[in-house]
């Protein structure tokens, strides 16, 4: 029921806090200067320089933002504010405490505490339309008995209350309001929850990392660690690296895809490989797999490419686990191709999503995660343009249907067009709390059904390219291919 | 008469601040100002190496618009043709 309103909360597009993050971004890759020469003392001064004085605030004064921008940046470098012992602490000693590889927790979601604005907790609340009429139907319908009236007004005993809606459905006058906490609508398996003093909290047991509550806070106050200290160290280090692109990236650019490889090749990277050319291994692999599974008398498989999935079925939904593909995802077939033939180099993987990350942390393969977000932003901050880059050619090419694993559809177009045998295929995009519950009774279905159907499950509407960490939206993604 | 030449910045810092989608405009402000507004698309014009200046950009005739968004440049280009908006 609660679906209703989810439908008025998505924020796709235009929106502040992402553009804050970004700028967050691309200001201290600007401080990390050309390769080799830190500018610490500004890294410091983004605070100071994103809210100056007389200018305005996004909160109550310029003094909060700053402060809740450091925090911001500290939680990007993988810090919460549990780290901090003492407050004259400047991001530049958190950044250093990073490159010395002091910090390597697998800590990927931290909620900023001084951003958090402990949005009131979710309820319904009689507006002054009401108007204490006589038909009374919130009282009425009521099953809790939680609604009386009091001086010609409905009044709600929130002891009582337990956000069922009827009140809100039977009220005439509209007078019902719902105030939701966007971040827990959004989340799909229940992970984020107010503690004592109302500040949300993750719970990193149930967290599937698929990156709603960040798009949907109003605050920005959800921030992922980001791998950016990494891959300096590396520039650094002299270290050979290679990036490995998510399919996802074609149409994040105005430019052609070659192009993009061309300005990632301009920012530092020695080599580009497209992950594209596992996911056609993935496609051969799971359709042999799932004709094997319909042999031994199976009747559904789902995919195992979305990271955030996988972390839902070992997570939340154990029983998914045996109708699951066992095949190994594109990224680390890549990857582990990559490290064969380049022994000695970074893997570092270029991804539309946060789930990744820790997926790279997880398999030995992938050295870490760079966001598509955060590669722009290195683009921005050293003055790359795709569009005027050399075209590059990718050490690892695949084919237009590896790169259809981007988009919902993809992944099980590709298996059908490589299986003999006839079935249907169903995807499921889009983790909300709807969705969960229906893969909940696809895992109980599994033995009844006769029906041979590929699930393909993506944590994210219209599959990889609507990733949290991309820069457009799907629709438009789709419309920039080129 | 001469038509109003406006250009739409393109360049990576646009591209990711905001300016992602104003390219895509073209048809409909050629539609709505019928024929009396030249719309481009611009690599980089620099406008974001200055300080002051918010991105995503655009110029017309050569005068720079900072921080637009679809509805400002809408507005600051129905002014110029003496578009009533309140109709």
């Amino acid at each position: 029921m609660l679906n209703i309103w989810m439908n008025n909360l998505v924020m796709i597009g235009k929106n502040n806090a992402t553009l804050t993050r970004r700028e967050i971004q691309i200001r201290l890759w600007q401080m990390l200067g050309s390769l080799s020469v830190a500018n610490l003392d500004g890294m410091d001064r983004i605070s100071l320089e994103m809210r100056p004085k007389k200018g305005s605030s996004m909160r109550c004064c310029i003094y909060k933002d700053r402060a809740v921008l450091k925090y911001k940046i500290m939680a990007m470098l993988g810090y919460n504010s549990a780290d901090e012992t003492d407050e004259l602490d400047r991001i530049s000693d958190y950044f250093m405490d990073r490159l010395q590889q002091k910090n390597q927790s697998d800590v990927f979601l931290t909620v900023v505490d001084e951003a958090c604005s402990a949005c009131h907790k979710k309820q319904f609340v009689i507006t002054n339309m009401c108007r204490g009429c006589e038909a009374r139907p919130c009282v009425m319908n009521c099953p809790k008995n939680a609604i009386s009236i009091n001086g010609n007004k409905a009044e709600i005993d929130y002891d009582l209350c337990v956000n069922c809606g009827l009140c809100q459905k039977n009220c005439p006058f509209h007078a019902v309001s719902f105030i939701p906490v966007p971040c827990e609508e959004a989340c799909p398996v229940g992970a984020i929850s107010k503690n004592d003093e109302g500040i949300e909290v993750i719970d990193k047991d149930k967290c599937i990392l698929c990156g709603k509550c960040i798009r949907e806070c109003p605050f920005g106050a959800i921030v992922e660690k980001s791998f950016f200290p990494d891959l300096y160290r590396d520039w650094i280090n002299g270290n050979h690296i290679i990036a490995l692109v998510a399919p996802a990236l074609d149409g994040q650019f105005r430019s052609s895809l070659p192009q993009v490889y061309g300005a990632i090749k301009k920012a530092g990277f020695d080599a580009v490989a497209e992950v594209a050319w596992g996911a056609d291994k993935v496609a051969e692999m799971e359709a042999a797999e799932f004709h094997e599974r319909i042999e031994k008398g199976a009747s559904i498989m789902t995919s195992s490419c979305c990271a955030s999935y996988n972390l839902l079925t070992k997570k939340t939904i154990p029983d998914l686990e045996s109708i699951k593909s066992e095949t190994a995802t594109p990224l680390k077939i890549t990857a582990s191709m990559i490290k064969d033939k380049y022994p000695g180099y970074k893997i570092v993987f270029v991804s539309p999503c946060i789930a990744k990350k820790k997926e790279a942390f997880e398999i030995n393969e992938v050295d870490y995660v760079i966001t598509i977000e955060e590669l722009a932003a290195l683009f921005a901050a050293r003055d790359i343009q795709p569009e005027m880059c050399e075209p590059a050619e990718p050490v690892l090419v695949g084919s237009e249907d590896g790169k259809a694993f981007a988009e919902t559809g993809g992944v099980a177009g590709n298996i059908k067009s490589k299986m003999r045998d006839v079935f249907d295929y169903e995807t499921l995009e889009g983790f909300d709390k709807a969705s969960i519950r229906k893969l909940k009774g696809l895992s109980n279905s599994s033995s009844s059904s006769q029906k041979k159907t590929f699930w393909e499950v993506m944590a994210c509407e219209n599959g990889c390219i609507g990733g949290c960490n991309t820069l457009v939206t799907a629709k438009q993604a789709k419309r920039m291919k080129q | 008469m001469k038509k109003i030449v406006m250009k739409i910045c393109t360049g990576t810092m646009c591209h990711v601040l905001g300016g992602a989608e104003l390219p895509e405009m073209a048809k409909d402000l050629q539609i709505r100002y019928q024929g009396k507004l030249s719309v481009k698309g611009a690599s980089c014009m620099g406008h974001c190496k200055e300080k002051e200046n918010r991105p995503p950009f655009i110029e017309i005739d050569g005068f720079v618009l900072n921080d637009v968004t679809k509805e400002s440049i809408v507005e600051y280009l129905d002014e110029q043709f003496g578009y009533d908006r309140e109709e």
